[in-house]
């Protein structure tokens, strides 16, 4: 049984690289260009790590993971920024929504999956 | 399907398309946030897809432009002419670097320029900022070198909540190499009360790794803020001992006896010279032999570094069993001893010395496998000071010496506890604080000193600090009040400072959080002596107080004096037997429970152990003392017969025996009978306190 | 309630899919509901594909809760996968793979 990871990113080359690196992995992708379009994913199936940006048009990633937190499914799914963002104040906002992993793009293949190896 | 590297491009002209559109459209309506958010995201896209896919200059090029904007965006920076120009140059650019994913010469001038412009306008206020926050290419692994790590972390209580299961670090941690883990359960509240969405554990694991020290910290790379996490390495020193002396060679080699080399090893000059100088050896041989020892050195170098091989993961059961073993070996190994000496005869006499020879060579091999730096434990003990230092708003530092000293596991494992609470005894109540170490002129630093050393056959360990010393005169009224002593009672300071161990002794005012925690000194003492050890305490107001621990090596086996009372044999450890004296007569008519022999004037209380154990039958004419040293005290054991000295194996008494006192164990003799073997100290608490003793019967001599 | 069944008969609790975060608050409830009979209680993981920190402090907890009565809690049933994750921990009751 393959694990199910949600991409989510507006950047299309993004989505394409990260979901590659995945399924090469031997992981499920779904994927999803902002946060709206990610919460439309969460709708009870088992879904075992949130990869998501920062910045994105019509939902944020950080208002899409408080989001998720309050569906009963998804309030302890672990969740990865993956981001340029630096800024500490987003971090704290995150740290509060419960994201502890926060890796900064641009990232490595091998980087990404030693990370998710760390979440799950 | 078109490739991720086409998708990007077309993404990343897309976001040109709308950054120029939204920097003209800023030239007139300046303050459009959404105008300005636009431009960040194009130029945030590209710089994180692109170094995805290689574009190394490029991200680095748009980090600073990314910077800009978000400044723009934060209010802190107002758009200006100048700055959309420098924008659209830069836009420019980029559109000409997607084809290759390095600068040429005319775009990296370009993009320099650009760059000065856009630093002259805004200052930038990082250096370089690239912050990856995972560290790639850390991994310098050394092929041949293993890692002895300890590695302990305790996650925060919101763990489980936030999405963060412990089972990929531990996983992780397993993958690295040998892998040893506890999970501590000790703080688990009972199930009716838990918040079971709480993290109430912690976890030490014991791992052998190739992989260096960051590459193992990054494992935590996620929760180093949240966790509480140390990763330690430890550094063992070689402690083998030194087979490949030149003279231990020549005789392995069979050129020298070894009657030869001692006589020869009298006088202290080079081993060699002596030899040859001696005519005993020749010369070449001792060239030949010096050969084997640079060979032997070298291999031994290479196996040092070659450590992999040499690691086993044995079940705890197998080894106990080979211990075992091995006590019974050197149990039948006493016999054999006693026959020969007994029958005289010269061949046996040889084989049972050789065999002897080769037993304790065995033996000391096989509990060596079980012997452990006592350093492993001290870096907790590091952690201690520290937390608690800083809690007390005090300044200490911790000095260790002797890390390298051996112990055996099971010992060093029981220790832990006791040192705590000794190192916490002396951070609490020892060191002062900074200001009031300043009104009596010491340094503001306090030095706690943990050390251990070798001393026979036993390892003694020192705490020590330069606190403010036991207040006598404090523990004296305390005893008094706690009916410990008499008010009239004349105590030496030393004797008084020993009454801490005593049960219900405790000097602290309220119990505090650090020291107190219902635990006394004297559950201190009682663990200590569980390992057959003992405690004292040496102290001097103003300047610090010591104490020291002293411990057995190894508790499976004991170098034992026998005695023989009726027709049991007994055995005291020979550690704490000082001498042993021919009881006088006379003293036998004094029928008083606590008995008094005279040593060269000095009254040392004896216990009658005829009586104690209710023996029938008649003493011999002439009965034997043994003096022994508990702690600082002495004290006698009335015995019929000292048999002589004894190396004996423990074995521990079952459940069926733990309320009985005065045993610390039993041990089987070379006959398949069984002796007991007495713990003194027990048996002096016993003797003084005059509590659960049995029923004695009085026995007439 | 209603996560895990119970059979009176052999003194085994069979154990739901998944033993996570997601579902100890309500496994806390119903392994305190049991009342262990005899001396000793068996939980059957043979259902179980999914367990994490937080289903493993659970199970710590609850056997702490049974010494107190002085009952052991024995888990059994754990899938070869399983086993080895829980080894992962060396918790500090038995574990056993394969059948009940």
């Amino acid at each position: 049984m393959s694990k199910v990871v949600l991409v989510v990113d507006d950047s299309i080359s993004v989505r394409q690289v990260v979901s590659m690196v995945l399924e090469t992995n031997d992981y499920e992708v779904l994927q999803a260009a902002n946060g709206a379009e990610a919460l439309k994913h969460l709708n009870g199936q088992k879904i075992h790590l949130i990869i998501s940006d920062v910045n994105m048009p019509v939902m944020d990633g950080l208002t899409f993971v408080e989001k998720a937190r309050e569906i009963p499914d998804y309030k302890f799914t672990p969740v990865l920024m993956l981001t340029t963002e630096t800024d500490n104040n987003m971090k704290d906002r995150a740290k509060l929504a419960g994201v502890k992993a926060w890796l900064v793009k641009p990232f490595q293949p091998p980087l990404l999956l030693s990370a998710l190896s760390k979440l799950m | 399907m078109i490739g991720p590297i086409e998708t990007f491009k077309m993404e990343a002209n897309e976001h040109l398309v709308n950054l120029e559109a939204a920097l003209l459209e800023l030239e007139t309506n300046p303050d459009n946030a959404d105008l300005i958010d636009t431009a960040f995201r194009a130029i945030h896209t590209i710089k994180g897809a692109g170094g995805m896919f290689g574009y190394q200059e490029l991200t680095n090029f748009t980090h600073h432009l990314e910077s800009v904007l978000d400044k723009v965006r934060n209010n802190e920076i107002h758009i200006s002419a100048e700055l959309i120009g420098i924008f659209l140059d830069s836009g420019d650019l980029i559109s000409t670097l997607l084809d290759n994913t390095q600068f040429n010469e005319d775009q990296k001038l370009l993009s320099d320029a650009l760059l000065e412009r856009l630093f002259a306008l805004v200052p930038s206020n990082e250096t370089q900022a690239q912050n990856t926050t995972c560290n790639e290419n850390k991994k310098e692994i050394n092929e041949n070198e293993k890692h002895f790590y300890r590695i302990r972390f305790t996650p925060d209580k919101t763990t489980f909540t936030t999405g963060f299961d412990v089972t990929p670090i531990l996983r992780e941690l397993q993958s690295y190499g040998d892998y040893l883990v506890t999970t501590h359960i000790s703080k688990v509240p009972p199930l009716v009360e838990m918040n079971p969405e709480e993290c109430y554990l912690k976890w030490d694991v014991t791992l052998v790794s190739q992989e260096s020290i960051s590459t193992i910290e990054d494992i935590f790379i996620f929760v180093q803020d949240d966790w509480d996490v140390t990763v330690e390495q430890v550094h063992f020193q070689d402690t083998e001992e030194h087979p490949d002396r030149l003279g231990d060679l020549l005789v392995s080699r069979g050129i020298l006896s070894s009657d030869d080399l001692e006589h020869a090893l009298e006088g202290k000059q080079k081993i060699g010279q002596i030899l040859s100088e001696k005519g005993l050896v020749d010369n070449s041989e001792i060239d030949a032999a010096l050969n084997e020892q640079k060979m032997m050195r070298q291999l031994k170098q290479n196996k040092a570094s070659d450590q992999p091989d040499s690691t086993v993961k044995v079940p705890a059961s197998r080894l106990d069993k080979l211990m075992n073993l091995v006590g019974e070996l050197v149990i039948v190994q006493a016999r054999l001893n006693q026959v020969a000496h007994r029958e005289q005869i010269e061949d046996i006499n040889a084989i049972a010395e050789e065999l002897d020879h080769l037993t304790t060579q065995m033996r000391d091999q096989t509990f060596s496998i079980r012997m452990l730096p006592i350093g492993t434990t001290f870096g907790r003990f590091r952690r201690l000071v520290r937390d608690l230092s800083r809690d007390l708003n005090k300044k200490i530092e911790l000095q260790t010496f002797g890390a390298e000293t051996e112990l055996d596991k099971m010992v060093i494992d029981k220790l832990g506890d006791p040192l705590v609470h000794l190192i916490r005894n002396s951070i609490d109540h020892g060191i002062e604080t900074a200001a009031e170490r300043k009104e009596t002129k010491k340094p503001a630093m306090g030095v706690i000193t943990l050390s251990a050393e070798h001393s026979n056959s036993h390892v003694i360990i020192k705490i020590k600090d330069d606190g403010k010393g036991l207040n006598t005169q404090i523990i004296r009224q305390k005893a008094i009040d706690k009916h410990l002593i008499k008010p009239d009672d004349h105590l030496t300071d030393e004797q008084i400072h020993q009454l801490i161990f005593e049960p219900g002794f405790s000097t602290a005012q309220k119990v505090s959080d650090i020291s107190g925690r219902g635990v006394g000194m004297d559950v201190v003492r009682k663990s200590i002596v569980e390992l057959g050890g003992s405690v004292s305490i040496n102290s001097h107001e103003g300047y610090g107080t010591e104490f020291t621990v002293r411990l057995p090596m190894t508790l499976a086996i004991i170098e034992g004096l026998m005695v023989m009372v009726g027709d049991e044999h007994y055995v005291l450890p020979l550690s704490s037997v000082e001498e042993c004296i021919e009881m006088p007569s006379m003293e036998l008519t004094q029928r008083s429970r606590k008995r008094l022999v005279d040593v060269r004037g000095e009254q040392i209380p004896f216990l009658y152990l005829r009586e104690w154990f209710s023996t029938t039958g008649n003493p011999p004419a002439i009965e034997q003392v043994v003096i022994t040293h508990i702690g600082e005290e002495r004290f006698g054991f009335c015995v019929d017969e000292v048999i002589g000295q004894y190396q004996t194996v423990i074995k521990r008494l079952g459940k069926l025996y733990e309320g009985t006192v005065g045993f610390s164990g039993a041990t089987i003799l070379g006959d398949g009978s069984v002796a007991m073997i007495l713990d003194p100290q027990a048996l002096m608490d016993t003797a003084n306190n005059g509590r659960s003793q049995p029923e004695l019967r009085v026995v007439n001599h | 309630m209603g996560l895990v069944k119970y059979s009176n008969a052999k003194k085994i609790i069979k154990m739901p899919e998944c033993f996570t975060i997601y579902q100890v608050k309500d496994l806390q409830e119903e392994l305190l509901s049991f009342e262990p009979e005899g001396d000793f209680i068996a939980l059957d993981f043979s259902e179980t594909k999914e367990i994490d920190a937080a289903g493993i402090q659970l199970l710590i907890a609850y056997n702490q809760h049974l010494l107190t009565k002085n009952h052991m809690l024995t888990c059994t049933g754990f899938s070869e996968d399983l086993f080895h994750l829980l080894n992962l921990y060396n918790p500090p009751f038995p574990i056993n793979f394969g059948a009940a």
